[in-house]
This record gives structure tokens, C-alpha cells and sequence, in this order.
């Protein structure tokens, strides 16, 4: 045969009756030897001259052997490894006309795989986006995030920083830092070119884009003197306003527009991919940038108000531990160079965190969680696969038995084996791929607001190469399980079961039967997680918002100083809006505050009056406008609500919650009693408490928040910038009588009335807003949920299968039993006791699995235990049952069993 | 056989192209080859036959001959060896190299005319 061509595939079996290349060689020379001593005898030579003559014609025979072997030796290798590569494709033909054949088994393999590789492909590529992949700035490893501590109120960094001290911070670049920046968020008017709009963005320090090494895509970024204070008024937009409002016009770059009432020139556009600030510090990402100028008002700020972000990047060779000690001393000298805004007292600290630590500190648990659940996932779809794959090896018993026979090894059956294995994988990886894309595109609708933004999530390299990854570990493991299970059988033992027709290869069944055993288990891991998170998210619902929340529809309105000059004059403003509203037909009350509760916001420092505490206590600070406890729906328990009377000139009051109460006042009435903002030595006025009120989880339904304290904003000093900004943007809530949301025609046109460039911005119901507070929870639950669904039939696929088969191999038998007079319930139950008893080892090794995991979802977990026993209890009884309907199905069929038909097959 | 006492030594390399051949009419074994050197060069060739075998099995490797067992006149087993299409093309380029050699060296050593520099 020609090496040239491709061996046919009978050639593999050759080997083992050909005969050894060193006899042919031998046999080989010896003809010529023969054939010239012929021919010597037969020209008059005697026999033995003949030979003499014909050896030394020959030559040195050892050398000729030696040479020829060592051709030989070349060109056998050679010819192995053509041949393994020609054994391969006859495999991969092999394994098509498989699944040609078997078109239902195919088509479930490959289900299993696109679903399980597929999600887990789409979860993959958020978690390596937000946990993973290097954040998208220059060198983002070398940023921190820089946050200051007052230990007298709580040894816990802020995140943030008082925004002049960001002044003493910046001391350290050149030294501790290569580069620092701040920024704070901020809101403006923006108008001309179309209806006036409210957008959010941030006021930053003009090293901010150079510092994370992103440049504008149009025109410029800021320079050094563009945050000085007098520096003209200058904007860099965001890429998606510039769309938007702008129509993506690039002469816009060095136009003027009017922002807040301000001609501001702009100065650039940001790349489209830019988004900033990333999730993970609680703001929107930014529709422009202007600068943060120190200009009086803003120093006037320190220590009092700590709601800047500071973003450093660490000079060459310095650690984040160093810039931490380095800032802390910087920190701890604020008091003494600032005594008129940091009481001696008062210790300053401060820390530097690896900014992906501190943007993902609350979303890491999570995620790992969701990877671990779509890995469970995965698992079970490969045991799926496994099981089919077994059960077609069974099948295919007596085909094996003969090949090895024939002397296939079994390293060739376990080549054969993986190539099946990649048949299948490769149109599942490719649909895995597809249903990923769409995933993705379908978590990045679900996500909670901005969980993703500024993320890049999506189909790339690395991606591609994790689905990879995971399709060939699938090919390997499922491929290798039914190759390497069982003994080799003997060719004898398997043509005698096959001739018998009894189970072919029981060891394989019991292979199998510890698959869907495992199955089982991990997708009660999963539904009990499922189970735990459920709960939960039942819990937190539950939980009493201490308001009604239904009914009420609430918007922001601001009211920019370019039009409300005067401070003084703002809150009547409002105050005379609140009375329009109120007074609309269909409207039960209406008011409006700084913050609405569960959605976080303004916390302060307090100090009851005559308590020595030894941390200067925290309180969710909530100014409210005219009628708030009414309209709101908040219970008054003891004493009042805030009326008429706390006007600007009357004595200051506040209003307590009852956790407030309970604690500073346990054993007081606390009507009367005062306290005050900050430490004990604040020269703020003290204020009166005057009532009592239910108490509204300030944080979320589900956070553990600070007691609560009510003050009118009438009574509110506006002795700074940050009291001023907020006060001009409140948040107005009216209690409707019929569906909230169609009173908002009605709510812009009496907003217009009373100023027509009033913009009114982020209508909600206030019902939707409490649910935004347990969004990222919803979003966990639907996705765990999702997954254990998914387990759920997957295994009970898995299952059902497993009977199915057992039913067939166990036909003649159970024919024999129906035959001899059992009844159909009984052929019922007693394929249902098959089904149900993997189920049961499955469970139990389930329950084991559950207890060691949900641990690591404790996090996560709101008033259940992980290792909740209802839940339990509830999981596996859910698991059991539709394990028994998994059996049920095929053992309908075997009491369907003809006897006599099952027994003639025989 | 009749010994011929003017022999020549082989060059390095010709013995592949004289076995391509020998096998060039058609299938034959080791012997036959061997044989036929013999009867075509009056046994001016004197060919160690033992280095026949060498060649045969490069040439297999190389792909250019193909061997295969078939039995003898005297009916008994013997390898044939036979040309492959490559081989055959082998065989084209290296008469025509070896021809062009020979006779370059041929006008050589018959030149009459005197180098210009002695």
C-alpha cells in the first residue's frame, strides 16, 4: 500500500497478524541468497563454493540488516502516526453516522450543552467584566480610592472625603501619589436648543481624565487653571448626552451653552465607551463634566460636610498600605490646622483602598454566588450528557466488545470516545455561543439601574476563551466517564449477556445511577439556595416601611440659585408649590423633603443633650417640608408632627423615631428633651424634641439603618453650600387618590404655572422607588431561581431517563411479572421505587452538600438561618416530587408492557 | 558468472537512481535487480548486493517505490518491488542530471585546448 494514501480503516487491525519487519527482512535477503546460489550451482559451481561466492557478493550482511532496520524503524513511525490521524477521521465520520442515526439523543446532548455552557458563558462575561477584567482605565491596579474616618463616630471609612481636605491630600503627589483628583456629584439646569432638562454629572478637579489616562474623543479635557476658582465656566460632555441633547454635532466643541443659567463654553466630548463614575459609589453616571473649584463657600465645607470622592494613583513602588499610613498623618494633623472647623477633640483619620475593592465591595458576594450557581448548572447538563453517552455506550456494548477484541486498545476506544465527545461539544459550544449573546443582552435589561453601566460586557477574547475552556474540560470528563467505567468486560461475558438479553453491563447502569444520583444532589444545592433567597426576598417585602407607600407619586424639582438668587426665599417657594399640589382635584396631601425613605442619603452626628456617650452617635437626617408625616402616611405615636408654629423664628424642633427613642430615652418621656447636629462640642443651636414617629428603614428594607431624625426645613440654617444645594432640590411627593402615575400631566402643569423653566425630573411612584431598594436582591432571586429551575429539569431529565432505560433492559422481566399476575400498580411502583431510590441517595448526598454550601450565602440571607429547616424540608420535598413524576412518565410505559410480546422477544 | 577483473567503483549517490531503474520495467525483487545491474553493465558494476537492500528500503520510505510480497518464478515468496508515479518522476530528473554530469565531465577530459593562465 501507498504511504501517500490514507490508510483504510481495517489497517489499524493489521498489525496484529502481520508478521514482525525483522523476519521479513530476513526472509527478505534470504530469497536473494537462495536465488544466487541457484545460479552459481546451476553454472557448474559445487554447493559449496556456491555460497561462499554468493555471501561475498552479498557483502557485510549485519551492516545491510542494521541500515535496512533502521529505514524500517523511521518509516514505521512515520506510518503510526499517519495512521492515528486517519483513525481519527474515520472517528469523526464514525461519530456522525452515530448521530445521524440516533437524532433524538443528539439533540438532547446537545440542548444540555448549549444551556449549561450557554448561561454560563453570558455570567461569565459580567463577572469577569466587574470582578476581573482590569477596570477601563490606564493602569487601573495603581488607583485607590481615598476615604476619611471620624472614630469619634465610627472607626469606618466613609468612602469619602471632605472636599477641602482633598487640598492637604493632594500635598502628597510627587511623593505618595504620582497624580490625585476629587469630585463631587452635582445636578444643573441644562437649556437652549429645546425644553430646559435637569442632568446629573460631576464637578471634578481638572486631573481627573489624565489621571485615569482617558482622553476626550472631541476636543479637549481640562488643564491645570480650568478648577482655578474665577476660571471661566467650562464643560466636557459625556459621549451620551452629546448624542442625545446635541445630535452628536462635533462643532458643538468650543460652542457656549447655558448651563444653570451660565453661558459655559465646551470644551470636549468623552469617548462613547467612557462612563464614570462606575457603579459601586452609589452615583449616576456622569452626563458632563465641570470643574471642582475651591472657591470659599466650598472651603467653608470642611469637616462638616464629607460627601467627595478622592481617586489617587500610587507614585512607582508605593503600596496601598503606605498610602494609607501616608494619609492618615495628613489626616490626623487636620484638627490641629483647622481648629475652627475640626474641634481639637475631634480625631481625623483616613485610608486608601484599591479602587476595584471599594467599587465591588458590595457586589462581589453576589456574583461569586451566581458563577457558583450557573456552575452547578453546567455540572448538571454534563452529567446529562454523561448519562446519555453511557446509556448509547451500553447500547453499543457488544460493537465495543468485539473492536477490542479485534485488539482496538484502549487507548484507541478512549480516542474514539473524546472524538464522539467533541462532535457533540463543538455545535453545542457554537449555540452556547448564541444563546450567551442573548443572555447577555437580557441580564443587561434585568441588572439593577447601573449595575453594569460603564462595564464592558460582552462576546470577546476572553470570553471566547473561557467557553472554550469549559467545552473542552465538558469533552474530556463526559467523553472519559463511560469510556473508563465499568471493568473491561470480556468479549465472552458481553456477547453472553447480549445473547441472554439481560441488563448489558450492569456496572454501567450503576455508573450511571451515581450520575443522576449527583445530579440530584447538586440541584438540590441549588433549589435549597433558590429556596433561601426566596425567602428572604419574602422577608424583606415584609418588612414594615413605617409608611404607606401606596398611593404616593413622587419627582424632584430644583430650584437653581440663576433663578432663585436669594436662600432665604427657596424653601417658601416650595413651600407655596406644596400648596398648589396639595390643593390639585384627586389629591389627599402633598409634600416634599431632601430625602425619601429607603433610598438612603443624609446621615449626621448628633448629641442628646446631657448623655456622655462614647461615640458621638449617627442619625438618617431627614428635612422635611409641611405635612410630610400625613402625606407620607407615618404614624405619629407620641406627641406632634411639625405645623405652622416651627417657622424660622420659633424655638427648633425635631421629631424622633421610636427606635431614636427607645434608645437615648429608654426610660424617659423624650418630648421635650434636646439634642443637636455634631459632637457634643458643636456650637449648633439645640433643637426641641416635639414627637415620636414610626420608624422607616432610612437605608432600605433591608439595611440596617441609623435611627431617624426630623427637622423642618424652615428651620434649617443655610450656612453652606451643601445645606443650600440641598434644599434646592427636593424631592415632592403627592398622595393621589386614583393610580398615582396619571397625575403627572397634572403635577407639570401646576409646576409650570408657578415657573415655567422648573423642570420636573425623576417621576416615580413611591412604591416603585422602595422596590428599587431590593432590586439587586430581585435580580439575585430571579437568576438563582432561574438556574434552579433549570437544574431542576435538567436532573429530572436526567432521571427520567435512567428509569426509561432500566424499563427497557428490565422489558422480559417485567413482562414475565405481569404474565404470572401482577397488577399494573404494582409494575408501577415498582419502577417508581427504581426512580425514587436514586432520588433519595441523591437528596441525601444533596441535603450534606446544601449544609457545607449556603454558608457563603449568609450575606445575602435577610431573617432565615442557612441552614433554615423549612426551607430544607421544602427543597427536597419540591426535589422528590418531581423525581417521582420523572419516574412516573416511564413507568406508565412499563405497565403499558405487553407480556406476551416482551417475553417472545426473548 | 564470469569474473570481470575491470570493475569501478560506484559513485556516492547513483545506486538509488540505478535501482529506480531496474525497477522501472515492472515489479521485481531484490534479486532481480540485482541481476539486472549485472546483465546490462557486464558486471563492470561491482555492486555490493547487500547495499541493494538499503536502497529498496529508502526508496520505500522516500515513497517512491512500493513494495509488496508476491511469490517467485519458483513459486516462492519474494518482496516486488515496483515504481510509484513519484518515483518515476524521480527517476526522469535524475537521468536527465545525471546525463547532463556525465557529459560535462566528458568534455572535460577530452579538451584539447590549453587553459588560457598556465
Amino acid at each position: 500500500m501507498s504511504p501517500s494514501q490514507p490508510n483504510p480503516a481495517w489497517f489499524r487491525y493489521l498489525t496484529f497478524w502481520r508478521h514482525d519487519p525483522r523476519a521479513e527482512l530476513d526472509q527478505e535477503l534470504a530469497f536473494h541468497f537462495e536465488a544466487r546460489v541457484a545460479e552459481y550451482i546451476a553454472s557448474g559451481l559445487g554447493p559449496d563454493a556456491a555460497r561462499a561466492l554468493a555471501v561475498e557478493r552479498l557483502g557485510d550482511l549485519a551492516r545491510v540488516r542494521e541500515d535496512c532496520q533502521r529505514i524500517d524503524d523511521q518509516y514505521a513511525r512515520r506510518r503510526s502516526m499517519t495512521d492515528a490521524l486517519g483513525g481519527a477521521l474515520g472517528d469523526v465520520r464514525h461519530a456522525l453516522r452515530q448521530l445521524a442515526r440516533q437524532r433524538a439523543f443528539a439533540a438532547a446532548a446537545i440542548a444540555c450543552l448549549v444551556l449549561g455552557i450557554g448561561v454560563n458563558t453570558a455570567i461569565f462575561s459580567v463577572v469577569d467584566a466587574v470582578l476581573f477584567r482590569p477596570l477601563p482605565f490606564r493602569d487601573p491596579g495603581r488607583l485607590v480610592m481615598v476615604g476619611e474616618a471620624l472614630p469619634a463616630i465610627s472607626d469606618e471609612n466613609m468612602g469619602t472625603i471632605s472636599t477641602p481636605d482633598f487640598g492637604d491630600f493632594a500635598k502628597l503627589d510627587g511623593s505618595v501619589f504620582a497624580s490625585s483628583s476629587v469630585f463631587d456629584a452635582t445636578s444643573l439646569t441644562l437649556a437652549g436648543g429645546g425644553s430646559a432638562e435637569r442632568v446629573q454629572g460631576l464637578e471634578v478637579s481638572a486631573s481627573l481624565f489624565h489621571m485615569l489616562g482617558i482622553a476626550p474623543a472631541l476636543g479637549r479635557g481640562f488643564r491645570e487653571g480650568d478648577d482655578a476658582p474665577g476660571a471661566p465656566d467650562a464643560v466636557v460632555l459625556s459621549d451620551a448626552i452629546w448624542r442625545r441633547r446635541f445630535g452628536g454635532d462635533r462643532s458643538i466643541v468650543g460652542r457656549t451653552i447655558l448651563l444653570d443659567g451660565r453661558p459655559t463654553i465646551v470644551l470636549g466630548v468623552m469617548p462613547a465607551g467612557f462612563s464614570f463614575p462606575l457603579p459601586g459609589l452609589g452615583l449616576d453616571p456622569a452626563s458632563f463634566f465641570v470643574p471642582l473649584r475651591m472657591t470659599p463657600d466650598v472651603m467653608r465645607q470642611r469637616g462638616n460636610a464629607f460627601n467627595a470622592f478622592m481617586i489617587a494613583r500610587l507614585a512607582p513602588g508605593i503600596s496601598a498600605a503606605e498610602a494609607t499610613a501616608a494619609v492618615n498623618t495628613v489626616a490626623a494633623r487636620l484638627p490641629s490646622l483647622y481648629p475652627n472647623f475640626y474641634s481639637p477633640a475631634f480625631r481625623v483619620a483616613a485610608g486608601a483602598l484599591p479602587l476595584r475593592a471599594h467599587l465591588v465591595s458590595d457586589v462581589r458576594r453576589p456574583l461569586i454566588v451566581l458563577l457558583g450557581a450557573v456552575a452547578f448548572v453546567l455540572l448538571i447538563a454534563c452529567i446529562n450528557v454523561a448519562g446519555l453517552l453511557l446509556a448509547r455506550a451500553a447500547a453499543r456494548s457488544r460493537e465495543l466488545a468485539v473492536r477490542r477484541a479485534l485488539g482496538a486498545s484502549r487507548g484507541r476506544l478512549v480516542t474514539q470516545y473524546l472524538i464522539e465527545g467533541a462532535v457533540l461539544a463543538l455545535p453545542g459550544a457554537a449555540g452556547a455561543l448564541v444563546l450567551a449573546r442573548w443572555c447577555m443582552t437580557a441580564l443587561a435589561r434585568l441588572a439593577p439601574d447601573g449595575m453594569l453601566s460603564g462595564y464592558r460586557v460582552g462576546l470577546d477574547a476572553r470570553v471566547l476563551a473561557f467557553t472554550l475552556g469549559v467545552t473542552v474540560l465538558v469533552v474530556v470528563v463526559f467523553s472519559l466517564v463511560p469510556a473508563l467505567s465499568g471493568r473491561p468486560l470480556g468479549l465472552a461475558s458481553t456477547l453472553r449477556d447480549e445473547g441472554r438479553g439481560v441488563s448489558a453491563g450492569r456496572t454501567r447502569q450503576r455508573a450511571r445511577r451515581v450520575l443522576v444520583a449527583s445530579e440530584i444532589a447538586l440541584a438540590l444545592v441549588l433549589t435549597t439556595g433558590a429556596g433561601l433567597l426566596a425567602r428572604s426576598f419574602a422577608n424583606v417585602v415584609r418588612v414594615d416601611p413605617g409608611f404607606a407607600p401606596a398611593h404616593l407619586l413622587s419627582f424632584r424639582i430644583a430650584f437653581p440659585p440663576y433663578r432663585y438668587p436669594d436662600r432665604g426665599r427657596v424653601v417658601k417657594v416650595e413651600e407655596a408649590l406644596i400648596d398648589s399640589l396639595a390643593h390639585l382635584p384627586g389629591a389627599r396631601g402633598a409634600t416634599a423633603a431632601v430625602n425619601l425613605p429607603t433610598l438612603g442619603g443624609w446621615e449626621i452626628a448628633f448629641s442628646p443633650e446631657g448623655q456622655a456617650l462614647p461615640k458621638v452617635p449617627i442619625a438618617a437626617n431627614f428635612v422635611v417640608l409641611s405635612d410630610y408625616f400625613h402625606t407620607m402616611g407615618i404614624p405619629v405615636v407620641r406627641g406632634r408632627a411639625f405645623d405652622a408654629r416651627d417657622d424660622a423664628n420659633a424655638l427648633g424642633v425635631a421629631i424622633i423615631d421610636e427606635r431614636l427613642a427607645r434608645q437615648f430615652y429608654p426610660n424617659a418621656d423624650p418630648i421635650g428633651k434636646r439634642l443637636k447636629w455634631g459632637a457634643p462640642q458643636s456650637t449648633d443651636p439645640w433643637k426641641t424634641i416635639v414627637g415620636v414617629v414610626r420608624t422607616v428603614p432610612q437605608r432600605g428594607l433591608d439595611a440596617k439603618s441609623p435611627p431617624e431624625l426630623y427637622f423642618p426645613a424652615h428651620q434649617l440654617a443655610v450656612d453652606s453650600n451643601f445645606v443650600d444645594a440641598a434644599l434646592r432640590e427636593l424631592t415632592f411627593v403627592i398622595r393621589t387618590a386614583g393610580a398615582p402615575l396619571a397625575f403627572t400631566p397634572r403635577v407639570t402643569s401646576v409646576v409650570r404655572s408657578v415657573d415655567p423653566q422648573l423642570v420636573v425630573t425623576h417621576v416615580q411612584t413611591v412604591a416603585a422607588l422602595v422596590s428599587q431598594s431590593v432590586a439587586s436582591r430581585r435580580f439575585d432571586l430571579l437568576l438563582i431561581g432561574a438556574f434552579a429551575m433549570l437544574a431542576l429539569v435538567l436532573a429530572a431529565v436526567g432521571l427520567s431517563g435512567l428509569v426509561a432505560y432500566s424499563v427497557v433492559q428490565r422489558r422480559s422481566e417485567i413482562g414475565v411479572r405481569i404474565a404470572i399476575g401482577a397488577t399494573r400498580n404494582r409494575v408501577v411502583r415498582l419502577v417508581l421505587r427504581d426512580g425514587l431510590a436514586t432520588a433519595a441517595w441523591g437528596s441525601a448526598l444533596g441535603l450534606v452538600g446544601a449544609v457545607l454550601l449556603t454558608r457563603v450565602m449568609r450575606s445575602l440571607l435577610f431573617g432565615v438561618g442557612a441552614l433554615d429547616i423549612a426551607t430544607f424540608v421544602a427543597t427536597t420535598t419540591v426535589l422528590i416530587a418531581v423525581a417521582a413524576f420523572a419516574s412516573w412518565l416511564p413507568a406508565r410505559r412499563a405497565a403499558r408492557i405487553d407480556p406476551m410480546a416482551a417475553i417472545r422477544e426473548e | 558468472m564470469a569474473a570481470n577483473t575491470e570493475t569501478v567503483e560506484l559513485l556516492q549517490g547513483t545506486l538509488d537512481v540505478l535501482v529506480l531503474k531496474a525497477v522501472s520495467w515492472g515489479p521485481a525483487h531484490g534479486y532481480g535487480v540485482a541481476r539486472w545491474l549485472q546483465d546490462v553493465t557486464d558486471d563492470a558494476l561491482r555492486i555490493e548486493e547487500g547495499s541493494l537492500y538499503p536502497a529498496l528500503h529508502r526508496l520505500e520510505k522516500r515513497g517512491f517505490v512500493d513494495a509488496s510480497w508476491g511469490l517467485s518464478e519458483h513459486n516462492r515468496k519474494a518482496k516486488y518491488y515496483r515504481n510509484t508515479p513519484r518515483g518515476r518522476q524521480q527517476l526522469r530528473q535524475e537521468a536527465s542530471s545525471w546525463t547532463a554530469f556525465a557529459s560535462a565531465v566528458a568534455k572535460v577530459l577530452t579538451s584539447t585546448k590549453r587553459p588560457a593562465l598556465a
